[in-house]
């Protein structure tokens, strides 16, 4: 086995250029010097950050980019910087929901790996987070590596048997990180039956149907568990106003923009997840969808379309009313869905077994097409995919949220704070 | 570092330091960081098993050892740790299983072919290779891909499969169905059209209903194209199979669709009308239930609409379970299987992996402060 080493950075960070800052500065020689004398049994470095404030989308992955570009040139390793923002009123418990998430990922991508993190006697909230994840979620595999002051040593502190191998809100937090509704559904099933767990599972049975776009229903469990907790609303007003849009209670063109962002939130979780050929589906299907809704509400005049068969044949139908100028808005958003990064990469969808051929999909094949290179990591693939969409999405007037990611954390705080109040027990 | 339980504990580090004035004050004894350690568990061991709860301090200038003592206590006694930082208080809270619910969620892990989750907790329980690769099969089939990364050896995961198996439950039908699914690695026509009616079943089971239209319709297509004799390769060279008893004569399709390979049986029906063989191809692949079925895939996110899918709404479209409803099409043209390399899979799998996770116990018990 070999070492995902956490490294902490001791204090808060304001903006890019602190790279250079000299305490920074300093860890970083630090980290460097214990890299160079651990190298072979290192296989990645993840170099965790507190962000004094939240940057942009955008600055926040010039940061990453250029943070583990400058760490790689010095120690020579796969390194990964993870930023957190920094919580108001220093909350552990917020802090650790946030941290898990991170955890969670790690722990999917290497299952086999050890978790060591490096303690070096400076305390921050950061570094007590990523601690307790790590002992939770890393179990028998978290290594905690402490330096002896005086000689300068270290010595690794690992235990057997971790009592959270059997840790039923771990295996909750895991399911809900990897947007698995069905599976935290199932789990619920072995909680005592009372208002809190019956308020948790309508808000798992709103996230089960709005992956089958069931909105109907969506909407129904979502009254059902309003009706059990109406203090607990203002967390959720943001998912009803969703659920309105889409049932169409506020008039057809927001519903359609819903849908098309709805389809966005999914596609996300499941490049998240890496969930290719749900992604593939998806996202074929979203840009028609932003195509039909170019041409239903970008003209100033009604236009009778005739029916086409194929997508490209729709796209060209879409540019004759360009040219027409019978379309004076939307430009934007028009490129970007007509591009060739999005045509090749739903070429993958057409040349898979879920399109007309029999071959399987491949993740290097998409992000291949879309970026134009495979050294690509998945959460910046992601990030930079996303960040197309949502150039694209306000320009149709729309923007993209993460309702997905807050109800998630939402449902993990939920039934965290059930636990500390011993609300709910194993039936 | 300081520990508070009704009394408040000050370990000091080292010799040198001055008592703390109201507390107990104790120090650890040893010449270096390791013996420090040692004494320090030593300490928290017998302090716990008096304690209810140990509270840990956390001071602002931090030190190794808190973060020792955190490691220790959470792992030890995680009932009783609770830990102070500034002016927040977290306690520790979680709840716990036995052995076999863990087993139970794995099982059903599996169930909803949720591979990549089932791995990261038999990961705390198993170290058994097989068990790995199986489950990395599991993810590789959902992708659609069958083959193993190395090209020397593309069949391992069948060989695999068939090895597991073979130990635990020799039944001959299943090895020659995972003999024939082989083929899936060169996208071989029978492989193929069984990993549809496979994964479509799956999907169905799981309410994962967009996934599940989108694969149906691709079966249809690919046994309409079975049963009209033909056969087409990743490069669209379509022929007309040597083996087929009957088949259409062969005409280039428009396009890899459904409705393209109808239009052509339609035509050739015109031309002669008395044929039983088109007659049956056209009664077969025209039903209501599946027609009906083939339009809600078009409506739906897995077409061209945003049709909001529920299994009600599908089984009234098919007039009864969509799946039953294809298993008698495919039983006619000889393309129905009652084998399901998915489930065979999971049976190996969950083999595997009950034994790990039955050797382990637990009490059942709800943690909390």
């Amino acid at each position: 086995m070999s070492w995902l080493l956490q490294w902490v950075l001791p204090n808060e960070v304001n903006q890019i250029d602190d790279i250079h800052r000299t305490d920074i500065e300093q860890s970083i020689q630090q980290l460097e010097r214990f890299v160079l004398e651990h190298s072979n049994k290192i296989k990645k470095v993840f170099l965790w950050v507190c962000l004094h404030r939240p940057f942009s989308i955008r600055q926040q992955m010039e940061f990453e980019e250029r943070w583990e570009k400058e760490v790689r040139k010095k120690i020579q390793k796969e390194i990964e910087v993870i930023p957190i923002v920094r919580k108001k009123g220093n909350r552990l418990d917020d802090e650790l929901i946030e941290v898990n998430r991170e955890i969670h990922r790690i722990c999917i991508k290497e299952p086999f790996e050890e978790m060591v993190l490096i303690s070096k006697g400076e305390h921050s909230l950061l570094q007590k987070a990523v601690l307790i994840g790590g002992i939770k979620t890393f179990q028998e595999r978290f290594c905690l590596m402490l330096q002896d002051e005086t000689t300068g040593e270290f010595i690794l502190q690992q235990f057997h048997d971790s009592p959270y191998k059997k840790s039923w809100l771990q295996l909750y937090q895991h399911l809900i990180h990897h947007y698995n509704y069905a599976g935290a559904l199932k789990l619920m099933e072995g909680l005592e039956k009372n208002e809190k767990t019956l308020f948790i599972k309508h808000l798992l049975e709103v996230m089960l149907f709005r992956g089958n776009f069931n909105f109907e229903e969506a909407l129904e469990s979502f009254q059902k568990a309003k009706e059990i907790h109406t203090e607990d609303h203002f967390r959720l007003t943001e998912t009803e106003q969703i659920l309105q849009h889409l049932n169409g209670m506020e008039g057809e063109q927001k519903k359609e923009l819903e849908q098309i962002l709805e389809l966005y939130r999914h596609i996300k979780a499941l490049l998240l997840i890496e969930d290719y050929p749900s992604f593939l589906t998806r996202f074929y299907r979203v840009r028609e969808a932003v195509l039909k809704y170019i041409i239903k509400y970008g003209p100033e005049e009604k236009v009778d379309m005739q029916r086409v068969s194929s997508i490209y044949q729709f796209i060209n139908q879409v540019e004759e009313l360009y040219e027409e100028e019978k379309i004076n808005r939307y430009f934007g958003a028009y490129f970007y869905i007509k591009s060739s990064n999005v045509a090749n990469a739903l070429n993958v969808r057409n040349k898979s077994f879920i399109g007309h051929n029999r071959k399987a999909i491949s993740k290097n094949a998409i992000f291949h097409e879309y970026y134009g290179s495979k050294n690509i990591k998945i959460s910046q693939a992601t990030e930079r995919f996303l960040g197309d969409t949502r150039i694209m999405l306000r320009d149709l007037g729309g923007s993209l949220d993460d309702n997905l990611e807050a109800m998630n954390l939402y449902l993990i705080e939920l039934i965290v704070s059930a636990a500390k109040e011993g609300a709910v027990k194993v039936d | 570092m300081m520990l508070e339980e009704e009394e408040l504990i000050f370990i000091h580090p080292t010799m040198e330091t001055e008592n703390v004035p109201n507390a107990l004050n104790v120090r650890l004894k040893g010449e270096n960081l390791q013996q420090k350690l040692d004494d320090l568990e030593e300490y928290l061991e017998n302090l716990a098993m008096e304690a209810k709860k140990i509270r840990i301090i956390v001071e602002s200038q931090g030190n190794v050892l808190t973060d020792a003592a955190i490691h220790f206590c959470m792992t030890h006694f995680p009932l009783k740790t609770e830990i102070k930082m500034k002016h927040e208080l977290w306690r520790n809270s979680d709840i716990h299983w036995q052995g076999e619910e863990v087993y139970q969620l794995v099982r059903h892990l599996i169930y909803l072919n949720k591979y990549k989750m089932a791995e990261l907790i038999l990961k705390n329980y198993s170290e058994d290779d097989d068990l790995f690769h199986l489950l990395q099969f599991g993810e590789q089939l959902l992708n659609g891909n069958a083959k193993f990364v190395d090209s020397n050896n593309e069949l391992f995961y069948f060989h695999l499969l068939q090895r597991i198996l073979k130990r635990f439950d020799h039944d001959k039908e299943e090895l020659q169905f995972i003999q024939v699914m082989k083929g899936l690695a060169n996208s071989k026509q029978r492989a193929f059209i069984y990993f549809l009616q496979n994964y479509c079943k799956q999907m169905y089971k799981t309410e994962e209903l967009i996934d599940f239209i989108v694969l149906y319709y691709r079966l249809a297509e690919e046994s309409l194209l079975y049963a009209m004799g033909w056969d087409v390769n990743d490069s669209n060279y379509y022929w007309v199979r040597r083996n087929a008893k009957q088949s259409v004569p062969f005409e280039k399709p428009i396009s890899r669709h459904f409705y393209s390979y109808l239009k052509i049986i339609l035509n050739k029906a015109k031309e002669n009308p008395r044929n039983r063989f088109y007659q049956d191809l056209i009664k077969d692949f025209t039903q209501d239930w599946l027609i009906g079925l083939i339009d809600l895939r078009h409506e739906g996110i897995s077409g061209h609409g945003f049709r909001h899918f529920s299994k009600e709404l599908f089984e009234e479209i098919a007039s009864g379970d969509p799946i039953e409803k294809m298993n008698e099409l495919l039983e006619r043209y000889g393309l129905y299987t009652k084998h399901d390399l998915f489930e065979l899979l999971q049976k190996a799998i969950l083999a595997l992996a009950r034994n790990s996770l039955m050797d382990t116990d637990g009490r059942k018990n709800f943690d909390r402060n």
